[in-house]
């Protein structure tokens, strides 16, 4: 499985990276939307089967800018956020969102299931 | 010497002109009429707009800092998760059981304060959908506490009508809301009933006011509040209820009463009693309303780290009417 995070809080990250290198998966990470644009266009032929987007990225471009010029290559979309307005969370409906504050790698392990993956921790009961 | 055709005609030119002024001046007088009229409404309108335009800033702000804790939170959330896995696989049964069972703390704890910023937001995003009327106090209260105390009853809180509400010192007219008001009240009296072990059969509340002044006071004749804390108690996060070993602590119910006073324009102040806890909230009234913002009164006793919005808006204005 190949696996695309796109979040400006690269503190966060780190543990979906550990957690999907221990799975033994592919994982791209991008902090800020140009290096999200370069680890695109660098590689044309690049197609994620899972791809972690947050919204609020830094200098005025959004998750949302990303997604509208590579939807076809993001596969499964999730949006990844710390807002609970109702204006972001209307706005992002049309996939699923997972605040930050939220278990995440429990997550990763129901996605890790849908496609056949040992999950490294079994956290699911 | 005039004549009767002539004494007829001048009576007449009298007359019309009686009439004549008597016109000019009701259609002078209903015109500034509809103006003052519209002017109130306008006023009013503005007033809400500011309002409005505050509570969204309010919003605004807690949501921003509600999108930079949420990752710290569940940065922590996925470090447990880890360090969780880690420890199973300990030997030692018992340090394996200690570990375990800390770890497990931690994650309650921030469960909770992600629980208490979510219900911060939902508790501030209530202030914006609250309009702020200026009609009769007493008439706003008197439906709320009864719910209040409705659904207190029916949570086994009280099992009696522990709240008394003085109609007739209460009846005055005064700016504010009837839904944040509600608010305020539900915390002060889950306040009193929470700061007296939930023993409610001796618990008296009493509300009651002073029209000169547009105050609304509240009174119970429970545990008190130590002097030298009177001011703290309205700091967020801070709660007497440690002091006394009550669970339940969140720290924010005083903090958000009083902006939510603010939001009305009103100030809420905790003062000194020998009988309990006594609140008092001062709200604007039409009377003692200044013409000047150094006269404000919520300036006068820094309240508000800026002017009041109401200030703001009539410090604008030529004439202060009402």
């Amino acid at each position: 499985m190949r696996f695309l995070i796109l979040d400006d809080h690269e503190f966060y990250c780190r543990d979906l990276i550990e957690y999907i290198t221990l799975a033994k998966q592919e994982v791209y990470f991008a902090k800020n939307f140009r290096e999200g644009v370069e680890i695109m266009e660098k590689n044309p032929s690049l197609v994620f089967d899972v791809s972690f987007i947050d919204i609020i990225l830094n200098n005025g471009k959004t998750g949302l800018h990303f997604i509208s010029r590579y939807e076809s290559r993001l596969g499964k979309i999730i949006i990844l956020t710390g807002c609970i307005d109702d204006n972001t969370l209307e706005t992002v409906k049309k996939w699923e969102v997972i605040n930050k504050a939220d278990n995440v790698l429990e997550k990763l392990d129901d996605i890790f299931e849908e496609f056949h993956v040992s999950s490294p921790f079994s956290l699911k009961k | 010497m005039i004549n009767e055709l002539e004494f007829s005609v001048l009576l007449l030119g009298i007359i019309t002109e009686i009439f004549l002024t008597i016109g000019i001046l009701f259609y002078f007088f209903k015109n500034r009429l509809t103006k003052l009229n519209k002017f109130k409404e306008n006023e009013q309108k503005q007033q809400l707009d500011i309002l409005l335009n505050n509570s969204q800033n309010l919003i605004n702000v807690i949501g921003g800092i509600n999108h930079e804790i949420q990752p710290w939170i569940g940065t922590i959330k996925n470090k447990l998760i880890f360090l969780q896995n880690f420890v199973k696989k300990l030997k030692n049964e018992q340090e394996r059981e200690y570990i375990l069972s800390k770890v497990n703390d931690i994650a309650l704890s921030i469960q909770s304060i992600n629980f208490l910023i979510s219900n911060l937001s939902k508790d501030v995003k209530k202030i914006k959908e609250y309009t702020v009327v200026n009609s009769n106090l007493y008439d706003s209260l008197k439906s709320w506490v009864s719910l209040i105390l409705y659904d207190l009853q029916i949570k086994n809180f009280i099992h009696s009508n522990i709240v008394e509400v003085d109609e007739k010192s209460l009846s005055f007219s005064c700016l504010h809301s009837p839904m944040l008001l509600s608010q305020i009240l539900l915390n002060l009296i889950k306040n009193s009933i929470e700061h007296n072990d939930f023993m409610v059969d001796d618990l008296k509340i009493k509300i009651y006011g002073d029209p000169e002044k547009g105050l609304l006071i509240y009174e119970d004749n429970g545990r008190g509040i130590p002097g030298h804390l009177l001011e703290r108690v309205f700091d967020a996060g801070f709660s007497t209820k440690i002091l006394y070993n009550i669970p339940g602590v969140s720290g924010f119910g005083l903090s958000l009463c009083r902006e939510y006073c603010h939001q009305m324009n009103a100030t809420i102040k905790a003062v000194e009693s020998s009988n309990g806890a006594k609140f008092v909230i001062q709200f604007l009234k039409k009377k003692n309303c200044p013409k000047t913002k150094s006269d404000c009164p919520s300036c006068e006793e820094k309240q508000c780290k800026q002017s009041s919005p109401l200030m703001e808006d009539l410090k604008t204005q030529k004439t202060h009417e009402f």
